[in-house]
């Protein structure tokens, strides 16, 4: 009786499954994201989703990172000399490397040095038509690029010179992250002279492998194959990035096959996605942490010995286990164990509510307070569940008589709260986009991240500072490692963020989806996939 | 029967109550309906004494523990426990009080708030009539969740602000259910000769109306109360309503969605929770209506 | 009768009126944009705009809330039409069969259905049916209105038209893709009305069979059953109209949890998106059109069912009396 009901079904309704669907579903890739992006510019965020949605889909960078060795090798840039002082790099570009020709631009030339210009200018000349569009860039903000690079000239249509006002060990790693990449300046210029310049960040343009053809906001984004992509044109005829916050509901997309990619399921839904043959795990060691970043221009949060307390008062063990399901590792200090910069001598505290509540006598917070908590809404690769992880964190802290107020916020909220500067506390973290620690600690940490929005301590600490510059500044291996641990002892001690958890970054899929990988940095890449 | 010292037997007339009471009490679904009201009015008046342990009290050692029937359960925690550990029981014993004992002080302020409205309403005519029968056209028009819903997007997340706005659009059910009885009332011949006789409105009002408003005020508050609890864990599980860690039950579920594979009884409880005490009431509530109406007929 | 359309037309209009009027105090108050101008001066020009079709425009996404209405409109509608069309398919032989049994053990049997369809929540509903049907029988999809392999242009909203107004090969797949995608959510929206439909059947096919020209024909020696099909249910059928039309507020809001459980592309879904994203011009475009939508309808169907069904014109002039 259910066989025959089932062949009913099968036959009247299922038929969207064979004949002439095949072939499209052979090409198209389906993606579940766990959100939507807040622009199609990566140079505009720190987000993640919008980086996984855009970065690797639509652009090109001048370099790119060896996953292996993680060295920068050659991408729009075929090469590149380093002058002896540092001071000044040259690039020359590969030629032949073909925009997107798209409903909205139709491009009249290939890459050239004009565009590698119009986007270096717009990054970090304030009187570029385009610098003011957009509402700022956060990573290139917190880094400093725009003190950095002196000057950028073209020598001719594929030589391109870039000056810097002091030499950076990390500079060819920051051209290599996600946010550095390529626009048309031709298209640029056509929207300004049509006066609508807003929409090169929203109807973009790039060099990368997929097009945009179509995106509906909070739905899905529609990418179409780049037909003259410069490293071969994808095999993927469509990739559809299809936007589903709730992690379960992309977990049963994947189980029913409506989706072929997971992003970051969470590790509660391991043993699910161990257990069904048709499911494969993608496991990286990230180099990433989440955080409980306490204001520290706001009382009693300026005080050294509240922030202690809170310290003392958390279990990292009980989140880790509750939240991330065990897999991962508690965070002793903010850069994780995977990075060349972490402090093995650091320790975070053990939890110790007697010491705690004497900290808070101290203060003479002995009765508690009230505090709000920020958490976000959605998940993050690091953080799988803000919501519980603050529970958590309230439950520990109503030990010390601290009463917390989780207040969960969409992305763009958050976004916008953060920059007045209001809040008590936010559960946060960050994942690096390149193997570089400067990366993690300016960007968490720096007096420019607080303009930024990603300095959410709000703390300035003029011999942090000092420490990360000169660990920039200095050819050597040894002393910039030196630098680096003595940067953190000093978040150590002064304890604006309380780092909680270092996290694995997780992609399921379905057995058909083959070369995928899974990079330890920045936004996920379709390029060399395909499905059997 | 029941005075057998009585040796002169007397047809006692029951009074209506009583009448409906009998007819209830033979009406079979009723009683059950009345014997689960009861349960879950105990557990929403004592439940913090009867609960095994507090609500937000997390037990790390036993994250995700099945209910105790299965073979991983704990006897120490009788419906298994959540994602932090924390006693379903209790949670779900906390959140009868959150869910069906807030909706319950809702539909109380709106039966009196409502009800006086629309007696008042009824009683007069002409133009205020009018008024009122307008605006509350276009109150009624607008589905209850949705002004919920509304008013929470402009007050703030929180149940607080979740029950002020339940209870606002229930106000407008219960004016008009009472409007519609009361005028009806009016239009009677014996109100008339009431009037004639030369009794004064408040007279009316008690010897007249109000005693002929109990079925309509019985249905529309059982109607109410089922709406309340649906609408109460309908915002809460769209996650505008009681903020974690409160046990709501439609936030309780909400929040356990993403476990639903490795742990279905953290979704499924409280799901069972509100369905069955909106059951009950509505099972009350149906007894209740068909016994008035035989009552009346 | 002209009265009568009339009556209900100014009721319309008042009821509009106020709406707009809240809708403005909502942005008076939560903007402060009106702050420094006069509440009424601001009122006139916000009415300007908005009979000008200009809602204002999403903060979140940047388009117009009108685009957006445009877009996601049609979805609910869909959604909502297949939920009445179920209802009515399953709703009148039910509550028939009911009333032809009534007092026995199929009318209790049918009754308590009916009760238990009151009490539960359809989000709950829906998230128990996609794990039976979707994760357990894998037979539908679990969320969204299409499988987003198609790409389907927008024509009336209506994804089943659309997918065969589509100059695509694949247009018959994707229509019956859009179909297996409509089934789930259309049956948890549906059981609203439907529960609502089977018991105003059943009461309304009581209280007629209860007439003598049943009684009638009953002793020419029809069944009861042909009686009533023949007689009954047309005298009861007219019933349904109203009832439809007052299930439509209470089946928009059940859409709206509908919409979120299964990820259906809806004005509800996008309203509480942007309630999530603090985007007021898009809050109140939405809960203007929502509202606007069911006022109107719930007047229409007034007029419709007074037309086709004189006594409750008869009732209403009485009442009037």
């Amino acid at each position: 009786m259910r066989s025959w009901l089932h062949c009913l079904l099968l036959t009247t309704l299922l038929s969207g499954c064979d004949t002439g669907n095949t072939q499209l579903a052979q090409q198209s890739l389906l993606y579940c994201a766990e959100g939507a992006p807040l622009t199609f510019n990566p140079q505009l965020v720190t987000s993640s989703v919008t980086l996984d949605a855009t970065a690797h889909q639509l652009y090109d960078r001048l370099l790119d990172l060896d996953l292996d060795n993680l060295q920068p090798i050659p991408a729009l840039a075929s090469a590149w000399q380093r002058s002896p002082d540092g001071l000044s790099y040259r690039f020359t570009l590969r030629q032949n490397v073909a925009f997107h020709q798209t409903d909205w631009f139709n491009p009249g030339r290939k890459l050239t040095t004009e565009d590698v210009l119009f986007t270096f200018k717009r990054l970090t000349d304030p009187r570029h038509p385009y610098h003011d569009i957009g509402g700022g860039y956060p990573y290139f903000g917190s880094i400093g690029l725009a003190g950095l690079i002196k000057d950028v000239r073209a020598l001719d249509d594929y030589q391109v010179v870039f000056e810097l006002t002091r030499p950076d060990a990390s500079f060819l790693t920051y051209l290599a992250t996600d946010y550095a990449v390529i626009l048309s300046a031709e298209y640029g210029q056509q929207l300004l002279a049509r006066g609508t310049p807003e929409q090169l960040d929203q109807q973009p343009v790039g060099t990368g492998p997929f097009k945009l053809s179509q995106y509906r906001s909070d739905e899905y984004i529609r990418y179409l194959r780049h037909p003259d992509y410069w490293q071969g044109s994808p095999r993927l005829e469509q990739l559809v990035f299809d936007i589903t916050p709730q992690s379960s509901k992309r977990l049963a997309k994947l189980l029913t096959g409506e989706c072929d990619v997971m992003a970051y399921p969470s590790a509660s839904q391991l043993p699910v996605i161990e257990e069904d043959p048709a499911l494969r795990l993608n496991q990286e060691t990230s180099m990433n942490v989440a955080l409980l970043s306490l204001n520290t221009e706001k009382p009693p949060f300026d005080d050294i010995r509240v922030r202690k307390a809170i310290g003392l008062a958390l279990s990292r063990q009980d989140i880790l286990h509750a939240v991330y399901f065990d897999v991962g590792s508690m965070a002793e200090a903010v850069l994780p164990p995977v990075s060349w910069g972490h402090h093995p001598n650091l320790l975070a505290p053990i939890p110790d509510l007697a010491r705690a509540q004497w900290l808070l006598e101290q203060a003479g917070l002995a009765e508690g307070f009230d505090m709000e908590l920020w958490v976000s809404a959605a998940a993050h690769s690091f953080n799988p569940d803000g919501v519980k992880t603050g529970q958590l964190i309230q439950s520990q802290l109503s030990e010390l008589g601290i009463r917390v107020r989780l207040v969960p916020l969409e992305e763009q909220v958050m976004r916008s709260r953060l920059a007045e500067g209001d809040q008590d506390a936010v559960l946060t973290g960050w994942d690096a986009d390149s193997p570089d620690p400067d990366n993690m600690l300016r960007n968490l940490l720096s007096c420019q991240a607080i303009q930024a929005g990603t300095n959410t301590s709000r703390w300035c600490q003029p011999i942090f500072e000092q420490r990360l510059d000169l660990a920039l500044q200095t050819p050597l291996l040894a002393e910039r490692i030196a630098f680096y641990r003595q940067a953190q002892q000093l978040v150590h001690q002064e304890v604006p963020v309380i780092p909680l958890i270092h996290s694995l970054k997780l992609q399921a899929y379905r057995r058909q989806v083959q070369d995928l990988r899974l990079p330890p940095f920045g936004g996920v890449d379709f390029h060399l996939v395909h499905k059997e | 029967m029941s005075n057998r010292a009585n040796i002169y037997p007397e047809i006692r007339v029951l009074t209506p109550l009583e009448l409906a009471w009998q007819l209830f009490k033979n009406n079979f679904m009723a009683m059950v309906g009345l014997w689960g009201l009861l349960i879950l009015a105990i557990l929403t008046l004592f439940g913090s004494w009867l609960a095994p342990y507090h609500p937000a009290e997390q037990f790390t050692q036993a994250l995700l523990l099945p209910p105790s029937w299965s073979e991983q359960g704990n006897i120490d925690f009788f419906l298994g426990t959540d994602d932090l550990g924390r006693d379903m029981l209790s949670r779900l014993i906390g959140g009868a009080r959150l869910t069906v004992g807030n909706a319950v002080l809702v539909v109380l302020v709106a039966l009196l708030l409502g009800g006086t409205i629309g007696i008042l309403g009824g009683m007069s005519k002409g133009l205020k009539s009018s008024i009122l029968n307008h605006l509350l056209d276009t109150l009624l028009s607008i589905p209850s969740l949705l002004l919920a819903i509304i008013f929470v997007a402009i007050l703030g997340p929180g149940l607080f602000n979740t029950l002020m706005a339940i209870t606002l659009a229930l106000i407008p059910q219960f004016v008009r259910a009472t409007y519609n009885a009361v005028s009806d009332e009016m239009q009677k011949e014996y109100i008339t000769a009431l009037r004639l006789d030369g009794a004064n409105r408040w007279h009316i009002l008690k010897l007249g109306v109000l005693p002929n408003l109990s079925d309509t005020l019985v249905s529309q508050t059982t109607r109410g109360l089922s709406s309340a609890i649906l609408d109460i864990t309908a915002v809460g599980f769209l996650g505008l309503g009681a903020q974690p860690p409160k046990p709501e039950w439609g936030a309780m579920l909400s929040h356990a969605i993403d476990l639903v594979y490795l742990a279905p009884w953290t979704v499924t409880l409280p799901g069972m929770a509100i369905v069955l005490s909106v059951l009950v009431i509505n099972m009350v509530g149906e007894g209740l209506r068909q016994a008035i109406n035989e009552v009346m007929s | 009768m002209l009265n009568y359309i009339l009556r209900r037309f100014n009721l319309l209009v008042t009821t509009l009126l106020v709406l707009t009027l809240l809708a403005y105090v909502l942005e008076y108050n939560l903007l402060a944009k009106g702050a420094g101008d006069d509440f009424w001066n601001g009122y006139l020009a916000f009415m300007r705009q908005l009979l000008q079709g200009n809602f204002g425009i999403s903060s979140a996404t940047g388009m117009p809330v009108l685009e957006a209405l445009n877009q996601y409109f049609p979805a609910t509608l869909e959604l909502c039409l297949a939920a009445f069309i179920i209802s009515l398919l399953v709703g009148i032989p039910v509550g028939t069969l009911a009333a032809l049994r009534q007092g026995r053990w199929q009318d209790t049997l049918i009754l308590s259905g009916t009760l238990l369809g009151y009490s539960i929540p359809v989000f709950w509903l829906g998230l128990l049916l996609v794990m039976f049907f979707s994760l357990n029988l894998g037979w539908l999809p679990v969320s969204g209105q299409l499988s987003l392999l198609y790409d389907i242009p927008p024509v009336t909203g209506f994804m089943l038209i659309d997918t065969l107004l589509a100059d695509r090969d694949y247009r018959v797949s994707a229509f019956l893709d859009a179909l297996r995608h409509l089934i789930l959510p259309a049956l948890v929206l549906s059981i609203v009305p439907t529960t609502e439909m089977i018991r105003q059947i059943r009461n309304a096919l009581v209280e007629v069979l209860k007439q003598n020209y049943i009684r009638a024909a009953l002793t020419k020696g029809l069944s009861k059953t042909q009686v009533a099909l023949r007689h009954g249910l047309r005298n009861a059928f007219p019933l349904a109209v109203p009832t439809l039309g007052l299930q439509l507020g209470p089946v928009l809001t059940s859409a709206m949890m509908t919409e979120i459980v299964f990820d259906w592309p809806g004005l509800g879904r996008w309203l509480l998106t942007s309630i999530a994203q603090q985007d007021y011009m898009a809050i109140r475009g939405g809960t203007l059109a929502i509202a606007t939508f069911t006022v109107t309808a719930s007047v229409l169907t007034d007029i419709v069912s007074t037309l086709i069904y004189p006594t409750r014109r008869k009732a209403f002039y009485v009442k009037q009396g």
